[in-house]
């Protein structure tokens, strides 16, 4: 807001309100920083000096946990997973809300209340269910057993995303279109999902770090440790080494540097995502 | 042309052949010692070696192994060969139909080298499900220094009241007496186990599990709670057991910031594991003793706590698999690992190759066991076992009452009965 | 008429018919997956689970124990079931008391966009991005009294120093501090946004009326972003009741069972336990306060509007 005039602009930056803001950046940042540091330090080092630079940027804990091999099986399952689940989801909800949004068809507005169950509580009160499922479709202990419940249960908030930004589209481009006898799934896959890219990348990041974060899908679906996510692993180093607090600090920053830095190129999408599906939902 | 297509024809067919005559075996466990884990490795190659149709595949799963193995079990791929603590966890698995009954591919000196009792773990309803592998015990391991320091003599502990007294005392030298890591809630479960093996005996406990006279609310289960909760009124532990693992409080024991810790005899290794040093408590200042005996008890001083473990197998686990994990378990080869000090083999022969003076002494004092109770997490099954492991933790921070904690226990095991 | 607009309709008609046809079949392809995954994977789970908790039954073979609602009364008369319930309230009013204003406040401070509210904007916001497990994980460490800022700060003081994660009377604010940490950003960018929709106009009119700056925030800013502030108030007490990763690398439940939530008892007592009629119960008295707390939201949210 470039035209914001000058009072306004300096009214809020009073002092207290600064140190305020910098007490709580403080906050948010010092844990992050201990970890950052944590995993170059011995253990004696971390008992003396948790806050303290590092005397020396050792760079054995995190080689220890690069070579142990079963980090990169860890982050390429869950790579493996966040994508499938990116495309999924984003092919299936893209589908569904065009449909929704576009066309006509018996019990239309009754979908749209079909898949708003989806929104109002977690995975978490399916999940007994799920686990059969998954076990008589012979699907427990694999990767697509987490993909499919994962774009099952993301399904309702990135329709509720697509339908929103397809009902801005000019109507007169799809009737134009079906003048031409160009069919709906033409309109769909060569119209519609062309200008859909902003809502595309919205969903997909979104979906991608739920799904690069999650936790209890897998944890009651996956079993032996080749298919873990990174967040099981975690969790299991955490049992194995935890009173090693530089190696598993080290293995933190492994695993949050690349969401950071995911998270700095990705920020415009992440927020357009919260504050849509907020504002609409 | 034509010949070169029926070449290719050929040779897919022989490729065709050599994979369908290759007999896959997928082999869990969750050990984690990598000198062990190596042997295991060496182990499997030597076997393909000498069997060249078959492949061994050694799969370890993580620390939620017992969870996990649910899953598995009932997933497509089930494994072929299970790491098992037998017990109530087994009879569970075994009513679902997810193993397969192996007794008529052992053979008698198969069954002989595991002894009986080795073959009763495994056994249920008249049929064999599993080859043990290796006994546990656990002790009170203690740190012969600190125990000089407070002027406690061991000889004092073989009696809870002394064992009692031993432990103020240790408070009372500005020692922590004991450590504990009780957010794995099966560390404080010992501490219920014993007490309740010992103040009900053998048959008592088999009273409890079959649901006569009260169950798990008899007196001596209710006595078992008050005399924990007496135990920890004293607060022995170490600041912050709560929120402590197991590999914390190992770690605790083996840094020699705490007197003691009641723990299986693996202890001795992960202890050394977990030490910031990689030491922990140099051996000729290490000990153990048995569990204390308790005035009024029905069960013997020389009951002992711990497991039989071994292999089971799954519903379509091949003849091959049995075949490879009876030669495994050959004598010769148990020894290798009882050399490296992994465990101490169920198998007599193969015991006397350990060299771990304490692992010795372990290995003769179950042999003297006049009943060797299996870790109540698995004997009682999932459901119960957890329950035990639940308000054993309450019982050490005092957070719950001997009477509601029998109570648990019984209200778990009456839905399994 | 003609004969040839006759047929020239008919014509029309039989495209018309040809095309509703064509657009049923193109509506099928474009739903089926997704109508078919989320009945499978959300709906149908739902109503297993109903049908479960009226069993007693470990997941293998097939529920056969009918028990009626003896697993719902298990459920209620369960000792640590009230702890799970007290927890998850308090975690929701924390989120709403304290969470929420911080949030608000940031937000009116941080709102108009210059390189000084666009860094802390991001600041502010980087814990939610970051999985729940790793920050519980991080977080584990500076409550560990070996190490840490709780080291630290009673080494400063000179005291003993404190596990609050292995105190049940600290364990659950010490929670509390982690998820204001991890989700204050999420709600203060909702704000934002909000915020930023306000038209200038109106805020300047105030001004030159005489207004005060406090009186803009408490008579134009915050009537003017009430559903947003409604939506957080949603997220926060949603949120709350799903609570669970977070916690699982802090204390897992514990210290004996003083930190359970609704989906740590499910975990514990269900899960691990295979008790599927029993877990199942817990899953559809959750699926009814999360019913409870929508409709509820959406009452409030149409009084509001009116």
């Amino acid at each position: 807001m470039s035209n914001t005039p000058m009072e306004e602009r300096r009214s809020f930056s009073s002092p207290g309100e600064i140190a305020g803001i910098l007490v709580v950046a403080v906050f948010v940042l010092l844990p992050i920083y201990v970890t950052l540091v944590g995993g170059f330090k011995t253990i004696g080092e971390l008992r003396t000096s948790p806050f303290g630079l590092p005397q020396s940027w050792t760079l054995s804990n995190f080689a220890a946990i690069i070579g142990g091999g079963q980090f990169p099986v860890m982050l390429g399952n869950s790579l493996f997973v966040s994508i499938a689940t990116v495309a999924l989801t984003v092919l299936l909800s893209s589908m569904a809300a065009f449909a929704m949004v576009h066309m006509k068809f018996f019990g239309r507005s009754h979908l749209a209340t079909f898949f708003t169950i989806g929104l109002l509580f977690p995975v978490a009160t399916a999940i007994l269910p799920v686990f059969l499922t998954l076990r008589d479709i012979q699907l427990l202990n694999s990767l697509w057993g987490v993909i499919l419940p994962q774009v099952a249960f993301g399904l309702a908030f990135a329709i509720l995303l697509f339908r929103s930004f397809f009902a801005e589209l000019p109507r007169e481009l799809i009737e134009a279109a079906l003048m031409d006898r160009c069919g709906y799934l033409g309109i769909y896959w060569f119209i519609v999902m062309p200008l859909s890219l902003p809502i595309i990348a919205t969903v997909g990041v979104f979906t991608f770090i739920t799904s690069w974060n999650s936790y209890l899908l897998p944890l009651v679906t996956l079993s032996s440790e080749s298919q873990y996510t990174w967040p099981l692993g975690m969790q299991q180093f955490q049992g194995a080494y935890s009173t090693d607090w530089p190696k598993l600090l080290a293995l933190l920053t492994l695993t949050l540097a690349p969401a950071i830095g995911f998270f700095l190129l990705a920020q415009r999408y992440i927020i357009a995502g919260l504050t849509g599906g907020a504002v609409k939902g | 042309m034509k010949s070169m297509t029926r070449a290719l024809c050929v040779l897919a067919m022989t490729a065709h052949g050599a994979l369908a005559g290759t007999v896959e075996i997928d082999m869990v466990h969750i050990q984690s010692n990598p000198g062990e884990l190596k042997l295991m490795d060496e182990m499997a190659a030597a076997y393909e070696a000498s069997h060249p149709d078959v492949k061994i595949k050694v799969r370890k799963f993580g620390e939620d192994y017992k969870t996990m193995l649910s899953t598995a079990l009932q997933s497509e791929d089930a494994p072929d060969v299970i790491y098992s603590w037998g017990g109530g966890v087994l009879t569970d698995q075994v009513n679902a139909g997810l193993l397969r009954d192996i007794g008529g591919v052992l053979t008698n000196d198969n069954k002989s080298a595991v002894g009986p009792a080795g073959v009763d773990a495994f056994t249920r309803d008249g049929k064999l499900y599993g080859i043990a592998q290796n006994v546990s015990e656990v002790v009170f391991w203690y740190n012969k220094d600190l125990f000089a320091k407070a002027d406690v003599d061991v000889a004092s502990m073989k009696t809870w009241d002394g064992f009692l007294a031993g432990v103020k005392k240790l408070k009372d030298a500005g020692i922590t007496p004991i450590a504990l890591g009780a957010k794995d809630k099966w560390t404080a479960a010992f501490y219920w186990d014993y007490l309740a093996l010992r103040l009900a005996g053998k048959q008592g406990l088999d009273l409890a599990r079959a649901g006569a006279s009260d169950g798990f609310l008899a007196p001596a289960f209710v006595k078992a709670g008050e005399e924990f909760l007496k135990l920890a009124g004293l607060e022995p532990f170490q600041k912050g057991f709560e929120a402590a693992g197991y590999a914390s409080s190992s770690g605790v024991f083996g840094d020699g910031n705490a007197a003691m810790i009641l723990m299986g005899d693996w202890n001795y290794q992960e202890s050394k594991t977990n030490s910031t040093s990689g030491q922990s408590v140099p051996d000729d200042k290490l000990g153990f003793f048995a569990f204390p005996s308790l005035p009024d008890e029905k069960g013997n001083p020389t009951d002992t706590l711990g497991g039989i473990n071994g292999w089971v197998f799954s519903k379509n686990a091949p003849d091959e698999a049995v075949e490879f994990v009876t030669w495994y378990q050959d004598a010769a080869n148990l020894a290798k690992f009882a050399k490296g000090g992994y465990y101490i083999p169920i198998n007599v022969k193969a015991a006397e190759s350990l060299e771990n003076p304490f692992q010795r002494q372990i290995a003769k004092d179950i042999g003297a066991s006049t009943y060797h109770a299996i870790f109540f997490d698995q004997s009682l099954g999932v459901n119960a076992g957890s329950a035990v492991n639940d308000v054993s933790s309450s019982l050490a921070s005092k957070a719950i009452s001997a009477v509601d904690a029998a109570a648990d226990v019984e209200d778990a095991m009456a839905g399994d009965r | 008429m003609t004969s040839t607009t006759i047929a020239t309709a008919n014509a029309e008609a039989g495209r018309a018919c040809l095309r509703i046809n064509r657009t049923h079949l193109a509506a099928i392809v474009l739903l089926a997956p997704a109508v078919v995954l989320f009945g499978v994977f959300v709906v149908l789970p739902i109503l297993q689970a109903l049908r479960f908790s009226f069993y007693d039954w470990n997941g293998y073979g097939s529920p056969s124990k009918f028990v009626g609602i003896e697993n719902y009364s298990k459920v209620v008369t369960q000792r640590h079931f009230g702890t799970a319930l007290r927890n998850t309230a308090f975690i929701a009013l924390v989120s709403l008391l304290v969470q929420l204003p911080l949030a608000l406040w940031l937000a009116l401070s941080l709102y108009r966009n210059t390189w000084f509210t666009a860094f802390f904007r991001t600041v502010f916001f980087l814990p939610y991005m970051l999985a729940e497990i790793a920050a519980g994980l991080m977080w584990n460490f500076m409550y560990d009294g070996n190490y840490g800022l709780a080291r630290a700060l009673s080494d400063a003081i000179g005291i003993e120093p404190n596990f609050v994660l292995a105190d049940p009377a600290w364990v659950m604010p010490a929670i509390a501090v982690v998820l204001v940490w991890k989700y204050f950003g999420f709600h203060m960018m909702i704000y934002i946004a909000a915020l930023q929709g306000i038209p200038n106009d109106m805020i300047e009119a105030a001004r030159l009326d005489g207004a005060k700056p406090w009186q803009i925030v408490r008579h134009i800013k915050i009537p003017m972003i009430r559903s947003a502030l409604a939506v957080t108030a949603f997220f926060a007490i949603t949120g709350s009741l799903q609570l669970f990763d977070l916690i699982v690398p802090l204390t897992n439940g514990g210290p004996n069972n003083a930190s359970l939530t609704i989906v740590g008892f499910l975990y514990q007592f269900g899960v691990t336990r295979m008790r599927i009629g029993f877990g199942s119960a817990v899953s559809i008295v959750l699926f009814i306060i999360c019913v409870a707390v929508s409709i509820i939201y959406q009452r409030a949210a149409r009084m509001a509007e009116e």
